[in-house]
C-alpha cells in the first residue's frame, strides 16, 4: 500500500478520469450523461440507505420534484440555476415532512411507506394537470446560456452532472469523518444501542433523508434539462426508485464510491448488449444482480474493502 | 442530595406488573447490587430507569432533577450511562469507532473524539484491538468494549447489566477489580448480577427482587442471612406456609 495516501487523492483521481470521458467517447455522450446522472442518484440514495440503513424505494419522487420545479419555474422565466436550487430545497422540505411522518416505522415498514408516499406524489403530479401538464408531461423551454455555455449541449451537461457527482462525493467524504457520519452508522447498526450512547435515531435519519433528498432533487433538475421533454412515467414509477437503490446496493452501500461503481458496472454491459440481445438485455441485468447479491452481499466495493481488511487482520485460528 | 433516587417505580406490560413499587437511592462512589431469581424484573427495572421502557408510575431524580420522562438518548448528556445484558456493539464498525461514537457526546471534533476514545480503550485494555471489527471479539473483550462505550460518555451514574456472569474465573476477577476502581473514581454504579460471590464482594448495599417487587434491602451480610431472600432463591416449600 502507498503510505500517506489521502482520501482526497482518490476523489481527484476518480473525478479526473470521469472528466476525460467526453474526449474519448464523444459519440456516446447521451450514454455518458445518463449513466453519470444515475450514479449521482445512487450516491444521493446511499446517504440515507447506505449510512443510516433506511432503504427508500421512493427516491423517484425527489427526482420528480426537482425536474418539475426547474421546468415550471423556467416557463415563468426563472433562471435554471436558481430553479434547480429551489427544486433541491423543495425536495428536502418534502423529505423533512415525509421523515417526520414515517421514521417511527422501522426496517421494512419504513421501506413500504416510502413506496406509498412516492405513489401519492406521482398521482398528484399526474392529476393536477393545470400545473404539471398531467399525463402529457412537460417541455423544457429555451434556457439562457450560462457564461456562454449552452445548457442543451451534451458536453456542457456532462460536466454539469460531473459537478453534481463531485458535490455529493465531497459531502460523503466530509460526512465519513464527522460526528454526523458516525451517528448515522450507529443508527444503521443498532438503534437501541445508539440511543444508549446519546444518539437520537429519528433526528439522525431525518437529517440523512433531508440531505439525500436535496441532492436527488438537484440531480432531478439536471435530468429535466437533459431530457428536454418528459412525462410523469419517465421517472416517477417505482421501477426507477428500485433501479437507483439497486445500483447503490450492488456497488456497495456506505462505501462512498460503491454506488458510482454500481452505476457504471450495470450500465456499461446493458448498453453494450442492448443491440445484440434486444429484450434479453434485461436478462443479463437480472442475472448480474442475482450473482452479485448471492456471492457479494456487501456489494462490489464493500466486498473489496472486506478482503482488504481480512488481509490486514487474519482470523486467529483456535481462538473465539 | 443523593446522586440518583427512584421512587416507587412501576412498569406494566398489558395486565402484567413486571415491576411494582420499587424504590432505590444511590450515592456517589457507591455500588448498589441488584439480585433476584430469573424473571424478577431486574432488567426491566434497568430499562425503566434508563428510559427504554415507559414507566407506569413513579419518579426518577438525578441530583434532584426530574428525569422520569427524559428520552433514553438524552440521558447520557445528563450523566447516565448503561450497558446491555446482551452486548450490543456496532458489529460492522471497528473497536475504536464504537467507542468514538460515545466520545462524540462531549468531543464534537473527530480528532478530539479519536484521542478520547483511544484513552478509554487503554483504560479497558482494548487498545491492541482498536482497528479490529467488533464481530470478531470474544466475550470478555465484548464486555470490556461495552463498558468502554459507557465510560466514554463520562457518566455520573453507570448501570451495569450482568457484565461478569459468563466470564471465566480470571476474567471475572479482573472485571471485579475494574468495577471497584470505577466506583472509587466517584461514579455511582447500579449492577445486576447473578453470581452471589460477586455481588457480595462488590456491593455497598444490595436490593433483592422477586416477582417484580423489592423483597429485601441491606448490606451484603444482611441480605445473605435474610430468610426471605433465601426463600426466594431456593423456593419456599408449600408445607412451610
Amino acid at each position: 500500500m502507498i503510505k500517506n495516501w489521502h482520501p482526497m487523492y482518490t476523489l481527484a483521481l476518480v473525478i479526473g478520469l470521469l472528466a476525460l470521458y467526453p474526449m474519448f467517447f464523444g459519440q456516446f455522450m447521451n450514454f455518458g450523461v445518463a449513466t453519470l446522472l444515475l450514479a449521482g442518484f445512487a450516491l444521493s440514495w446511499d446517504i440515507l440507505g447506505g449510512w443510516t440503513g433506511q432503504n427508500s424505494l421512493g427516491h423517484a419522487a425527489f427526482v420528480g420534484v426537482g425536474a418539475y420545479t426547474v421546468t415550471l419555474l423556467a416557463e415563468r422565466g426563472v433562471h435554471p440555476v436558481l430553479g434547480a436550487l429551489i427544486g433541491a430545497a423543495l425536495s428536502s422540505l418534502l423529505a423533512w415532512g415525509w421523515g417526520a411522518a414515517t421514521f417511527r416505522l422501522r426496517g421494512s415498514y419504513f421501506t413500504l411507506s416510502t413506496i406509498a408516499v412516492a405513489e401519492i406524489i406521482r398521482l398528484i403530479i399526474l392529476n393536477e394537470s393545470w400545473l404539471t401538464g398531467g399525463a402529457e408531461g412537460k417541455f423544457m423551454p429555451d434556457l439562457p446560456k450560462i457564461f456562454g455555455f449552452d445548457l442543451f449541449d451534451r458536453k456542457v451537461e456532462y460536466y454539469m452532472v460531473l459537478l453534481f457527482v463531485l458535490l455529493v462525493l465531497l459531502f460523503t467524504h466530509w460526512m465519513r469523518y464527522s460526528r454526523m457520519g458516525f451517528y448515522f452508522k450507529a443508527v444503521r447498526e443498532d438503534e437501541d444501542g445508539a440511543m444508549a450512547l446519546g444518539v437520537n435515531p429519528n433526528k439522525a435519519k431525518q437529517l440523512a433523508f433531508v440531505c439525500s433528498a436535496a441532492f436527488t432533487g438537484l440531480g432531478g433538475a439536471m435530468y429535466a434539462i437533459f431530457l428536454q421533454a418528459f412525462e410523469p412515467e419517465t421517472f416517477l414509477l417505482i421501477a426507477f426508485s428500485i433501479q437507483v437503490a439497486l445500483l447503490a446496493i450492488i456497488g456497495g452501500r456506505g462505501t462512498i464510491y460503491g454506488p458510482l461503481v454500481g452505476a457504471f458496472l450495470i450500465a456499461v454491459p446493458s448498453e453494450i448488449f442492448r443491440d445484440q440481445l434486444k429484450e434479453a438485455n434485461l436478462l443479463v441485468y437480472g442475472i448480474l444482480i442475482v450473482v452479485i447479491v448471492i456471492y457479494l452481499p456487501k456489494g462490489i466495493l464493500g466486498s473489496l474493502e472486506y478482503w482488504a481488511y481480512r488481509k490486514n487482520h487474519p482470523l486467529e485460528k483456535g481462538k473465539v | 442530595m443523593s446522586l440518583l433516587v427512584a421512587e416507587r417505580i412501576g412498569v406494566q406490560f398489558g395486565g402484567v406488573k413486571a415491576v411494582h413499587d420499587v424504590s432505590l437511592s444511590l450515592e456517589r462512589g457507591q455500588i448498589l447490587g441488584l439480585i433476584g431469581p430469573n424473571g424478577a424484573g431486574k432488567t426491566t427495572l434497568f430499562n425503566a430507569l434508563t428510559g427504554f421502557v415507559p414507566k407506569a408510575s413513579g419518579k426518577v431524580l438525578l441530583e434532584n432533577m426530574d428525569i422520569t420522562n427524559t428520552p433514553p438518548f438524552e440521558l447520557p448528556k445528563l450523566g447516565v450511562a448503561r450497558t446491555f445484558q446482551v452486548e450490543r456493539p456496532f458489529e460492522d464498525l471497528t473497536v475504536l469507532e464504537n467507542v468514538m461514537i460515545s466520545s462524540f457526546l462531549k468531543h464534537s471534533q473527530p480528532k478530539a473524539a479519536k484521542h478520547h476514545a483511544t484513552d478509554v480503550l487503554e483504560k479497558v485494555g482494548l487498545l491492541d484491538r482498536a482497528n479490529q471489527k467488533c464481530s470478531e471479539l470474544n466475550l470478555a473483550r465484548r464486555r470490556r468494549l461495552e463498558i468502554g462505550k459507557a465510560l466514554a460518555l463520562e457518566p455520573k451514574v453507570l448501570f451495569l447489566d450482568e457484565v461478569i456472569a459468563g466470564l471465566n474465573p480470571p476474567a471475572q476477577s479482573e472485571m471485579i477489580g475494574f468495577v471497584k476502581q470505577l466506583s472509587e473514581t466517584g461514579i455511582g454504579i447500579v449492577m445486576v448480577e447473578h453470581i452471589m460471590r460477586v455481588i457480595m464482594t462488590l456491593s455497598d448495599r444490595v436490593i433483592c427482587m422477586a416477582f417484580g417487587e423489592k423483597i429485601a434491602e441491606g448490606t451484603p451480610a444482611e441480605i445473605s442471612n435474610n430468610p426471605v431472600v433465601i426463600d426466594a432463591y431456593l423456593g419456599g416449600g408449600e408445607d412451610d406456609d
